[in-house]
């Protein structure tokens, strides 16, 4: 019995992170990696250019995904690595860049916490 | 459109009843004005039959037929105000494009307008001389005089070669003149109906007539004292020569009529108030029966109590409802029947007029309906509506799933290889020194705590269990 419970319980964890790699991931192919490359490269915020372009309906809505991620225990560093296994192409335009993925992981618990 | 000679000679050729249709065709004509003729033919007696059963000639018709066929009046075959001023044009010798542009100038204002007819013949370029031929052959058409303003360029070289010093400009020789308005208008030589004596004199025929009717809806002439006493001074001069002697009447009315009596000059008369008969007094009773009621006789009229209001029971029966009146001496006892079937039983509706009111039949009872029908296309319409909305979301719902399946099963097989996964590095695995089974724990037994193998059933401390 209990590891039928793990089993789900794991599988709507990866359900959730899953999701969430996915739809960054189409926005990233939305954007274009080039466009991508060249913001990261200027020093600019992918997260707040993002939140900037979100209806107050959109933000709300992001922000309760946010949050049903972090109850499940899935940490930013954990959706990134997701994100990277889905999408490789964006790994190398990161690579060396700690600060600035460090500063947009506080933004995006900046956001998750209603601050911005 | 073929005339109506022509549709009577075609009917006479034909022996048995021909259809409108097949008229019209063999006349290559339109259906409608074929079919309008013979209805003007019929109105004269000349065919006989309608669209259904055909058309035939009648006896008359043949006989109009001999003695030459039939003449339509000009309203009769649809000839317009514009078709007779065309045929003018047409008469007077223009061509057919050069008619049409100059009536379609005429009839871009008012066409009776002498004054604008020539006008719009002008801007059409019309030869002066037709123009004026034109306009006097339409005014003719019209009954119209020459107006003032025009008369220079109507009547022209006439009045200037024609008339005298002296002579009555309007006295022309020839008919050149109409009746308008019961007075003579000259329209042009030979252009008219009458000469001028004789339009002068219908003119006074006519107006000597109108004086003598009087004026509709006018009171009849009455007379008036003054008329009357000249009226009876006349009879009087009259009959003077014969009357010798004046006398004087009364007339009394008698039972048997009118008593005439001679008065005598200064003997009094004594008139007699006739005794009023007084007129017999008549009852009728609510039964129709009539009663001469004698003079003194006392009339009693009875209070008639009102009829007492109906009532009707409802009953349900397996045949459907049915209407009994109810008899007021009795009782009403309702049976209140289980329903069968497990349906409540369907009571019957009364059918309710736009007013409010309740129908009644041509028996003067309630009319009622049967609405279970009405009951049953309800409910049929809401579980169909149930069903649609169900099927929707049972389709939103699949899409939901079919966009999120892929997720789902890549979720499931790495939850399950994650579980998988663990047993081989959480779970530790003991191996008896004795019979070397290996075998798992549920947790990390304590120093002093005791193992036994599960098959040998050897007894191990915690302390060598772990430091093995």
């Amino acid at each position: 019995m209990s590891m039928v419970r793990n089993i789900l319980q794991s599988t709507a964890r990866y359900f959730v992170l899953i999701k969430a790699a996915t739809d960054i991931v189409n926005k990233a192919k939305q954007i274009g990696i080039d466009d991508i490359r060249t913001l990261v490269d200027a020093g600019r915020s992918i997260t707040e250019i993002y939140l900037e372009s979100c209806t107050p309906d959109k933000k709300v809505q992001k922000r309760r995904e946010a949050s049903m991620l972090l109850e499940m225990g899935i940490t930013p560093e954990e959706l990134w690595e997701e994100v990277i296994r889905r999408l490789p192409e964006l790994e190398p335009i990161i690579k060396g860049k700690d600060d600035y993925i460090r500063a947009e992981m506080k933004k995006i618990e900046a956001f998750v916490k209603g601050e911005i | 459109m073929a005339s109506q000679n022509d549709v009577l000679i075609a009917l006479n050729t034909k022996e048995a009843a021909i259809s409108t249709e097949d008229l019209a065709t063999e006349l290559k004509a339109s259906r409608e004005g074929t079919r309008k003729q013979l209805t003007r033919l019929k109105d004269k007696g000349y065919v006989d039959g309608d669209s259904q059963e055909g058309w035939l000639i009648t006896e008359d018709g043949r006989k109009q037929l001999e003695r030459g066929g039939v003449g339509p009046s000009m309203m009769e075959e649809g000839v317009t105000p514009r078709d007779v001023f065309e045929g003018i044009g047409r008469r007077i010798g223009l061509t057919p494009d050069r008619i049409v542009l100059a009536t379609d100038i005429v009839w871009s204002g008012d066409y009776t307008d002498i004054k604008w007819v020539w006008e719009a013949l002008r801007q059409a370029v019309i030869r002066d001389d037709l123009a004026k031929l034109w306009v006097n052959s339409w005014r003719a058409h019209l009954k119209k005089g020459i107006p003032p303003e025009l008369e220079k360029e109507l009547v022209g070289a006439e009045e200037e070669h024609g008339v005298k010093a002296g002579a009555k400009p309007r006295v022309e020789e020839g008919r050149s003149y109409i009746l308008v308005d019961d007075l003579p208008a000259y329209v042009g030589k030979n252009l008219g109906d009458l000469t001028y004596e004789d339009a002068v004199d219908l003119a006074r025929i006519r107006a000597g007539r109108a004086a003598r009717q009087p004026a509709q809806g006018a009171p009849s002439q009455q007379l008036t004292a003054h008329d009357i006493i000249e009226i009876v001074n006349a009879v009087k001069d009259w009959t003077a020569g014969a009357a010798t002697q004046s006398k004087s009447y009364m007339v009394t009315q008698g039972e048997e009529g009118a008593i005439v009596q001679e008065v005598e000059p200064g003997k009094p008369m004594v008139l007699q108030q006739p005794a009023s008969k007084p007129g017999a007094t008549y009852l009728v009773k609510p039964d129709g029966s009539v009663k001469q009621m004698e003079p003194g006789e006392p009339i009693v009229v009875t209070q008639q109590a009102a009829a007492p209001t109906k009532t009707f029971i409802v009953k349900q029966t397996p045949e459907g409802a049915t209407v009994e009146e109810h008899d007021l001496s009795k009782p009403i006892i309702i049976n209140a029947l289980a329903p069968a079937s497990g349906m409540p039983p369907m009571y019957p509706f009364p059918a309710m007029g736009g007013d409010g009111k309740p129908i009644l039949g041509s028996d003067g009872k309630p009319v009622y309906v049967d609405i279970e029908p009405m009951l049953k296309w309800l409910g049929f319409q809401s579980e169909q509506k149930r069903a649609d909305e169900r099927h929707s979301a049972l389709m939103g719902l699949t899409q939901t799933i079919k966009e999120n399946l892929p997720i789902g099963i890549e979720a499931f097989q790495r939850a399950v290889g994650e579980v998988k996964k663990a047993p081989e590095s959480a779970v530790q695995q003991y191996e008896c020194g004795s019979c070397h089974t290996r075998f798992t724990l549920p947790r990390e037994p304590g120093e002093d705590e005791k193992v036994i193998c599960p098959k040998c059933g050897q007894e191990w401390t915690g302390k060598e269990v772990l430091g093995a």
